[in-house]
């Protein structure tokens, strides 16, 4: 099944916005067959790369090497393993930061689960705290209010493509004696101050699956190390726990092939978002992506927070019903929003019910440290979830200016069918978003 | 090749090795001790667990794999040496057509043979054990439905440590074509 587009998109008219709402019928801002969006770019290089490297009897090896090497060199970090998945990646980022059974890592709330996992597989305990309003990223005052006698590293998470106030955060650790590892996993190309997501502490994972904006078509990972001796302390790690953890040499073959684009991939993103952003900051009710100065967003996603009042919208709709409204009449137009996650992490079932390896490992090991968290906790991170929503890949290279352009148009559609968002926001059965099943993604 | 399409690419694999194995469900996984894992699972064996291993895994990874996971190892010389607590592991490539399992147990397969990166499947007749086999997995069938469907799917074991088994859908469509021309 071909992924490429069946045609390519015409410039939007002015008039388009006035037309009935597709979820009323209408005709939808980008139809279906429309919809299609490519990414990655796969050519002939890519396949070439792979039949080359079929030449070579020791590919399973040195292909994943190669990779890695390359790659590191890209990021600025000064070793490297490439691994199967981010999730492995994170597992050895934690161990060469030396994370010891029954430590406590702060993490966000507010991440993919495989943030919080790897800090199970090195059978320590998550710390959670809650995220930045403006930024979702880890909350530095929070972190410090959050602080035990257990915990020795902050695990923050760039989210979304944002690198996490790692000033800040390196501050806090400096303070406390505390590691500071990254979870680079959305953040490929990120940058404050054109040092790069990845190379910020003392370790760091990244995943590279096929749903990143670098992928190594399929699953893969890597993680970065500052120093020798950490990167020699996950290379023990390793051996001394028989972890199977190897990238597959297929996957690397790709990657190398996709590092060549990478630096189009980031270009075509960035105009992307600054396009996106330029004209939803004029229409009235939807927020783009803050980004402090000095740092550059990789928007792996960009999110857009819902203001329902600048809008025009009573306060007596709550903005997760405009929310839900927003996202049903946005996805009948084709525009692909969505919620990403829906709960904090600590409501998942494996933090909640705690029962890790079995025994209660790793919570077991340091009883203290198991707490039993309330939604009041995290009310930045509900904030967030009840008022914004996603674009996921749809700014990913090539999307075409014209995708990008139709986005808005579907934006400024919504503005001017007011009066259809509140009656749909009236009528829905709306449950808040953690009051739901929690999922992935 | 996002992740919705990666479920095409395993069923062709996952298809071929139950015809060929004579199993009703199958579970793939990128490691060969991610396989062990999930059919240590589904049977129960969790941290302090005993279990007993074939010498064939003495001294090596997988033993040291299984201490890992806080299972307390004895090393039996009189089970087959490829034993791992119940269960008889299969080398895929080097595997022949006579050696077919016992049709009611469960069993392990290893596929990095084919040399197209760790790659390994566990093979049941359980519904509840393919379940929970997937469930160890992110992004397994199980939170695939969740995240998709939003259904509240009651796992059948206890929520435990979730690793990223998923094998990659380019590795899964090479073995597969290895495997369709190896037994025919």
């Amino acid at each position: 099944m071909a992924d490429f587009p069946r045609y390519p998109l015409s410039y939007p008219l002015a008039t388009d916005i006035k037309e009935t709402l597709a979820i009323c019928g209408g005709r939808p801002v980008i139809d279906k067959a429309g919809r299609k969006t490519t990414f990655p770019s796969i050519t002939k290089e890519d396949c070439y790369q792979i039949l080359v490297s079929l030449k070579n009897v020791n590919r399973e090896h040195v292909e994943p090497e190669r990779f890695a090497e390359e790659y590191r060199k890209y990021v600025g970090a000064n070793y490297a393993i490439p691994t199967a998945s981010g999730t492995s990646s994170l597992h050895l980022a934690l161990a060469g930061a030396g994370i010891q059974p029954g430590d406590e890592v702060v993490v966000p709330a507010f991440t993919f689960i495989a943030t919080a996992m790897a800090v199970l597989q090195v059978k320590a305990i998550p710390r959670f705290v809650d995220i930045d309003p403006r930024t979702f990223t880890l909350l530095p005052a929070d972190v410090e209010k959050n602080l035990t006698s257990a915990v020795t590293a902050v695990l923050p998470v760039h989210t979304h493509g944002l690198p996490a106030d790692m000033p800040a955060l390196r501050s806090i650790c400096e303070k406390h004696g505390l590691q500071l590892v990254e979870d680079a996993s959305h953040a490929h190309s990120a940058d404050i101050n054109s040092q790069y997501c990845g190379a910020m502490g003392i370790a760091a994972g990244q995943s590279l699956m096929a749903d990143k904006n670098f992928p190594v078509g399929g699953e893969g990972g890597i993680a970065f190390f500052k120093d020798e001796r950490s990167y020699q302390r996950a290379v023990a790690y390793l051996e001394k726990n028989g972890l199977e953890y190897r990238m597959s040499w297929v996957v690397a073959v790709f990657g190398r092939s996709q590092l060549n684009r990478l630096s189009y991939y980031n270009a075509i993103r960035q105009r992307n978002a600054k396009l996106l952003s330029s004209r939803l900051s004029q229409i009235p009710g939807f927020i783009p992506p803050y980004v402090p100065s000095g740092y550059t967003h990789s928007y792996n996603m960009y999110r857009i927070t819902i203001d329902p009042q600048a809008m025009g919208i009573d306060k007596d709709i709550s903005v997760g019903r405009v929310r839900v409204a927003i996202q049903q009449i946005l996805n009948a137009e084709g525009i692909a929003v969505r919620e990403w996650q829906n709960c904090p992490l600590p409501f998942h079932p494996p933090f909640r019910e705690r029962y890790g390896f079995g025994a209660g490992i790793p919570w077991s090991l340091s009883p203290n440290s198991a707490r039993d968290y309330a939604l009041e906790h995290f009310p930045n991170t509900l904030s967030m979830l009840e008022s914004s929503l996603v674009l996921c890949r749809e700014l990913r290279s090539p999307i075409e200016l014209e995708r990008i352009e139709h986005y808005i148009t579907a934006f400024e559609k919504v503005i001017d069918h007011r009066d259809e968002v509140v009656k749909l926001a009236r009528s829905l059965d709306y449950q808040p978003p953690w009051e739901q099943t929690p999922r992935l993604g | 090749m996002s992740i919705e399409r990666n479920q095409r690419e395993l069923s062709s694999l996952e298809r071929i090795l139950k015809t060929k194995l004579g199993f009703e469900y199958v579970s793939l996984f990128n490691a060969f001790q991610g396989s062990i894992h999930a059919a240590l699972l589904a049977q129960g064996y969790f941290y302090n667990s005993p279990i007993t291993i074939g010498e064939k895994w003495k001294d090596t990874p997988i033993q040291l794999f299984l201490e890992y996971l806080g299972l307390k190892v004895t090393v039996d010389l009189g089970v087959p040496a490829d034993q791992v607590g119940p269960y008889r592991c299969i080398d895929m490539k080097s595997w022949n057509e006579g050696d077919l399992p016992e049709k009611d147990s469960a069993t392990i397969v290893d596929l990095t043979q084919f040399g197209y990166g760790p790659a390994a499947a566990f093979l049941t007749q359980k519904p509840s054990e393919w379940e929970i086999a997937e469930r160890l997995k992110i992004f397994g069938q199980h939170d695939l439905k969740t995240m998709w469907e939003q259904q509240e799917v009651k796992p059948p074991g206890p929520a435990s440590v979730q690793f990223n088994y998923r094998l990659s859908p380019i590795v899964a469509s090479l073995i597969r074509s290895q495997i369709g021309g190896l037994h025919g």
